[in-house]
Parts: C-alpha cells; sequence; structure tokens
C-alpha cells in the first residue's frame, strides 16, 4: 500500500501544455477514480504517476519519497492497461511471471503466485494458453493478474473496461471492486464513464482541460458540485441550468441555477405550484424511466426524469416543479458553486 | 440452386485457369532456363528453339563446372548474403524500431535521408564506395561486399521494419517497462519476438537482394571473393558465349533462394498480412 503526493505537478508537450498545476494527496488505501472528458489529461496524470511519462515541474511523492526520476518498476506501480497489452507470444504462465523473473524471484515463489492469482481470477484451466485463445473478459482477467501477482504498492487502471460488453463490463467492474476490498492497495482508476467512477470510487478526481475541477466522494460532487463543469459533468442525464439575473440594491447579478433531471416533477396542471412551464418537445423512454424534454423559452429544453407510470405526450402544455433543497447555485461569470443560495445543498 | 452451384464451380475454374495463365507468363523465363540447361549443347542454341530437349542431359551442367569455380562463387554468396542480412537486420530493425516510436523531427529526417541512399542510381555511389572500401583494404574480400550489401540494404529493412513496428501498439513495450524491462529489454523480448513475422519477411527480400546483386560485386571483387552472379557473367565474354552453362549455372544459383523461400513462405505471409487485421 502506497501513499501519494502530487505537489504542483505538470507536463508540457513543446508549447502545450497537458497538465498545469496538479496538486492532489492520495492515502494509503484508497480507491482514486480520474475522470474528464477527452483529452482532459486523465490518462497523462497516470502515466506519470507510472513512471512512463516524464514530469516537466513539480514533485510526485510516493510513501514519502521523491518519484520523479524513478523507473517505473522501482516505484512498485503495477498497471493494468485498456488495450490489456498481453504479451501475445507468452501464454497465459509466462505474462502472469514476467515481472516477477525480471525481478528474479524464486522459481516456487513465482509459481505459488502466479497459482493464487490464476485461482482467484478464475484462470487455473487457462494458463497454458496463448492471449489469442481466450475471450476478451479472460484476457482482461489475465491483465489484472498480472498486477495482482507483484504485489504491487500501488494499482494503476487505465480505461480497463472500454473493450468490454455492457454484461461484461459490469462483472468486472464488480470483481475490481472485489480485489480493492480483499488486497487493501492504493488504485487509481481512470475512466470516462460516470458509473464506473461513482461506484468505485473512495474519492473521485474531475479533471478538465489539464487542471482539477474538484475532489470528493462521490456524493459529495452528485449533492455538492463545486462548478458548472462537474455539476454538468456528473449525473446522467446532465444537470439542467437556468440562467437567472438578480437585481439588488445598487447591483444585479447573473446567476445559473442548476436541477438534476431527477429532481423536477411534472403536472398536467398548469396552475399547479409550479416552478416552470412548458411544451413537450422530446419524449425519450428507457424502460425503467422516462426522459421528458419540456421546451420553456430557453435555449436548451429541460429534461425531467419520471416513472414510465405517468402518461404525457409530445406538444403538451405541462407545469415543473423542482425540489427547492435540491437546486443549486452557481455564479453566472465564474462559474463556481454559491453555497449561500443554495437551500439545501 | 443447381444451375447456380454449377454456375459457381464454372466460374472457379475459370478462375483457376486464368491463374494459371499468369503464373506460367511470370514463369516462363525461369522455366525456359531450367528446360535449357538439362538440353544437350547443340540443342541451346537451336533454331527454330525448342521448349522441351529431346533427351535430358547435364552436358551443360559438367562444362559449367569446369569453365567455372561455382562452389567457391556459391559459397561466397552465401557467406555474403548471410553476413550483410544479419548486419543490416540488426542494425536497421534497431533504426526501424526507432523510426517507428518517434516523432521527433531529427530522427524523421534522418529516415529520409536513409532512404535517399535507396533512391540514388548504385552507379552514383559506385566510386565513393570503391574509394573506401580500396582505403580500408577490403578489395576482393568478403567482409567488404559484405559491408557494402548491408550498407545498401539498411535503408530498406528501415523502411520495411518500421512499418512493422508501427503496427505493434506501444502499449506492449510500456507494460514491459512496468514489468521490470528497460527501453532495449523491452524491445529484446518483447516487440522483436512479436515482429517476427515481418522482420523474416524483410529477412528474405533483403537476402535476395544481397544474393542477386551484381554490380558492387564486379566492381568490389576480383578472384577471391567473386559472387555467383559475377563468376555466371563471365560465361559471356567478347570471344564467346556459352548460353548452355550460363543456364546451368543460372539453375543452380536459384536453389538456395527457393528453399530459403518455400521454408519461409508461410512467414513472409503473415508478414505481409500484419497489420492487415487489427490482432
Amino acid at each position: 500500500m502506497a501513499s501519494i503526493k502530487l505537489a504542483n505537478i505538470s507536463k508540457s508537450l513543446g508549447r502545450n501544455d497537458i497538465l498545469r498545476g496538479i496538486d492532489l494527496d492520495i492515502g494509503s488505501g484508497e480507491f482514486i477514480v480520474f475522470v474528464g472528458p477527452s483529452g482532459c489529461g486523465k490518462s497523462t496524470l497516470l502515466r506519470l504517476i507510472a513512471g512512463l511519462d516524464e514530469i516537466t515541474s513539480g514533485e510526485l511523492l510516493i510513501d514519502g519519497v521523491l518519484a520523479n526520476g524513478m523507473s517505473p518498476s522501482d516505484r512498485r506501480v503495477a498497471m493494468v492497461f485498456q488495450s490489456y497489452a498481453l504479451y501475445p507470444h507468452m501464454t497465459v504462465r509466462e505474462n502472469m511471471s514476467f515481472s516477477l523473473k525480471n525481478a528474479r524471484m524464486d522459481k516456487r515463489e513465482i509459481e505459488k503466485r502466479v497459482q493464487e492469482a490464476a485461482r482467484s481470477l478464475d484462470l487455473a484451466g487457462h494458463l497454458d494458453r496463448l492471449p489469442k485463445q481466450l475471450s476478451g473478459g479472460q484476457r482482461q482477467r489475465v491483465a489484472i493478474g498480472r498486477a495482482i501477482v507483484r504485489e504491487p504498492g500501488l494499482f494503476l487502471f487505465d480505461e480497463p473496461l472500454s473493450n468490454l460488453d455492457a454484461a461484461l463490463r459490469v462483472q468486472t467492474r464488480i470483481e475490481i471492486a472485489r480485489l480493492h476490498k480483499s488486497l487493501k492497495t492504493t488504485m487509481i482508476y481512470v475512466t470516462h464513464d460516470q458509473v464506473e467512477a461513482m461506484t468505485l470510487a473512495d474519492r473521485i478526481v474531475v479533471l478538465n482541460a489539464g487542471r482539477i475541477e474538484q475532489v470528493g466522494s462521490p456524493l459529495d460532487l452528485y449533492n455538492r458540485p463545486a462548478n458548472l463543469f462537474v455539476a454538468g459533468f456528473i449525473g446522467s442525464p446532465q444537470m439542467n441550468f437556468i440562467s437567472l439575473s438578480t437585481t439588488g440594491p445598487g447591483a444585479s447579478r447573473e446567476m445559473v441555477l442548476g436541477i438534476r433531471p431527477e429532481h423536477l416533477s411534472i403536472s398536467r396542471d398548469e396552475q399547479y405550484l409550479a416552478s416552470f412551464a412548458g411544451k413537450i418537445e422530446f419524449i425519450e423512454n428507457l424502460g425503467e424511466q422516462v426522459l421528458i424534454y419540456v421546451n420553456i423559452g430557453q435555449d436548451r429544453p429541460l429534461v425531467a426524469k419520471v416513472s414510465p407510470d405517468e402518461d404525457f405526450a409530445l406538444g403538451q402544455h405541462v407545469a415543473l416543479k423542482m425540489e427547492h433543497g435540491r437546486a443549486h447555485y452557481f455564479d453566472g461569470e465564474s462559474g463556481m458553486r454559491l453555497e449561500r443560495e443554495a437551500g439545501h445543498g | 440452386m443447381m444451375i447456380g452451384l454449377r454456375k459457381s464451380r464454372l466460374w472457379e475454374i475459370a478462375l483457376l485457369g486464368g491463374a494459371l495463365l499468369f503464373a506460367l507468363f511470370y514463369l516462363a523465363p525461369f522455366l525456359t532456363i531450367v528446360l535449357t540447361s538439362f538440353k544437350p549443347a547443340a540443342e541451346v542454341i537451336a533454331s527454330p528453339p525448342r521448349l522441351l530437349p529431346s533427351h535430358f542431359s547435364i552436358e551443360n551442367y559438367l562444362h559449367m563446372a569446369s569453365a567455372l569455380n561455382i562452389g567457391r562463387s556459391m559459397w561466397n554468396s552465401l557467406v555474403v548474403t548471410f553476413g550483410s542480412t544479419a548486419i543490416a537486420m540488426a542494425l536497421g530493425s534497431m533504426a526501424g524500431y526507432a523510426v517507428a516510436r518517434s516523432h521527433s523531427p531529427v530522427v524523421r529526417s534522418f529516415f529520409l535521408l536513409a532512404l535517399l541512399a535507396r533512391v540514388v542510381p548504385p552507379v552514383t555511389l559506385a566510386i565513393p564506395i570503391l574509394g573506401m572500401i580500396r582505403w580500408a583494404g577490403l578489395i576482393d574480400t568478403q567482409i567488404g561486399l559484405i559491408l557494402v550489401h548491408a550498407a545498401l540494404n539498411l535503408p530498406f529493412v528501415i523502411w520495411m521494419s518500421s512499418g512493422f513496428f508501427q503496427d505493434i501498439p506501444a502499449d506492449l513495450e510500456e507494460a514491459a517497462i512496468v514489468d521490470g524491462c528497460n527501453r532495449f529489454t523491452a524491445f529484446t523480448r518483447i516487440i522483436l519476438p512479436v515482429a517476427t513475422p515481418g522482420l523474416a519477411a524483410t529477412a528474405i527480400f533483403a537476402a535476395m537482394l544481397s544474393w542477386n546483386e551484381y554490380l558492387f560485386a564486379l566492381l568490389l571483387t576480383n578472384v577471391e571473393a567473386k559472387t555467383a552472379p559475377v563468376a555466371v557473367s563471365e560465361l559471356l565474354n567478347v570471344y564467346s558465349s556459352e548460353w548452355g552453362a550460363m543456364t546451368a549455372a543460372g539453375t543452380l544459383f536459384t536453389i538456395p533462394v527457393l528453399i530459403l523461400a518455400i521454408i519461409i513462405q508461410r512467414r513472409i505471409v503473415e508478414g505481409m498480412a500484419m497489420g492487415a487485421v487489427k490482432g
């Protein structure tokens, strides 16, 4: 188990700043997830921690020791790649024992560790097969097994589930969560899938354009997004935003009201104590819930998540009511969360 | 249904016939040489020419053996081909890997410069190379020709192998580096074995280029290190044209490459197909 400290880390490629001023403390045994849109720098940050790319400026400390110039193997990290990166000319056993042989470990100890990992990942019958003879899920388990046998201080996962189909993704996600529970090793996991982030993480780090937008527990990010970006990024469908102007003595202020689709209710009765009113312009039926898109005269329609039992039709005039305690308020200029105005949150 | 089957059968036969004709067209010169080499001496230049010998004779082979020291020149060819291919592959595969993985404009420029050596007509390189080899005291030595063939083959090996290396995901060597390898051991233990089919194909082509090379072999060798193409050409001189012996030597000269190609044929096809499908 390793603790990690990133102090003012930056990474540039030529004139492009990929990461700027990253400060982050990761506690021993924590499960941290990096999320953010494509190109936000989350994979680059992982690679800097792994030692696969050089840090341009700033300090990386692993267990309190400066690790900027350390080789990946000296950092005691193990990494699971998106493409699995299994060595195609080696059997499962050879793939899993490769790093241990490099470390000149005793043959019996290698075999013991490989057997243990294979048993725990249900790969015992496949040890003499080549990667091409395995299914996608099995290959992913071999990649995880290759990481486990090293007994590393830090596991790094780079979008490990994105090549799997939906069912296998859920199953493997659960396996990774179980793995963290049993090994209690520090894990850093990169994904663009917020369901993975919300279900796996102790803490989520939201990145955007090379900067950290917010660090917090999944519920923290959901209930108290620090700014408009995080509010819009966490939650599906996205939070609704409504521009507001408030006028006070001598000054006016631009604000943005944010309300999640699940915190809006709809009534056909337009006289209902409504927050907003408008016409239904689109309906998406997802089976367990229905998304109703209501045009209230803004650029974008408001989205409300309702039960499939409720019956609505296109073109219908409806009233929308929000749970006031669930409303979020942001500064119109900086996009930062306004604490005072937020009733509940 | 029946008619459909018959039609597709006919189509298959027509395709096969076409392919055979095409193959025959390509093989015709080679078959002519092989068949002529087994004709009695009098039939070699008979007019009108006959396709098949009236009876199989090894007369041309015996004549060729007496006129040339074919054993020695074949041995020289083998040593030069093997030596130059080994050097070109060892250096060229490393350079090809560097080119495939680097985004540096310097490396890219080096790559283009290396290709330039292949673009200029070999005869323009002949004088400086002759000067260098003479200066090094390597005229008429196997090592001199090995070095020249290796240098001539390097751009080709770099170019061809870099294509194969580009098809190998960088994740593989990064996984190896995380697993305790350095750049070099990641290359030798992971990347090279994965690239074997492509490199085998490259090696075959490099070997064939060296095996068939004539100009530099003629310029740089005389007696001791003379290779087979130069020896064979000596049968054609201002006094006589030993066509029969030449076809015999030509046939013999083809055998090693033919054997090599048959052995590694599958590897060549695998190499050519690399990158065609995502693995």
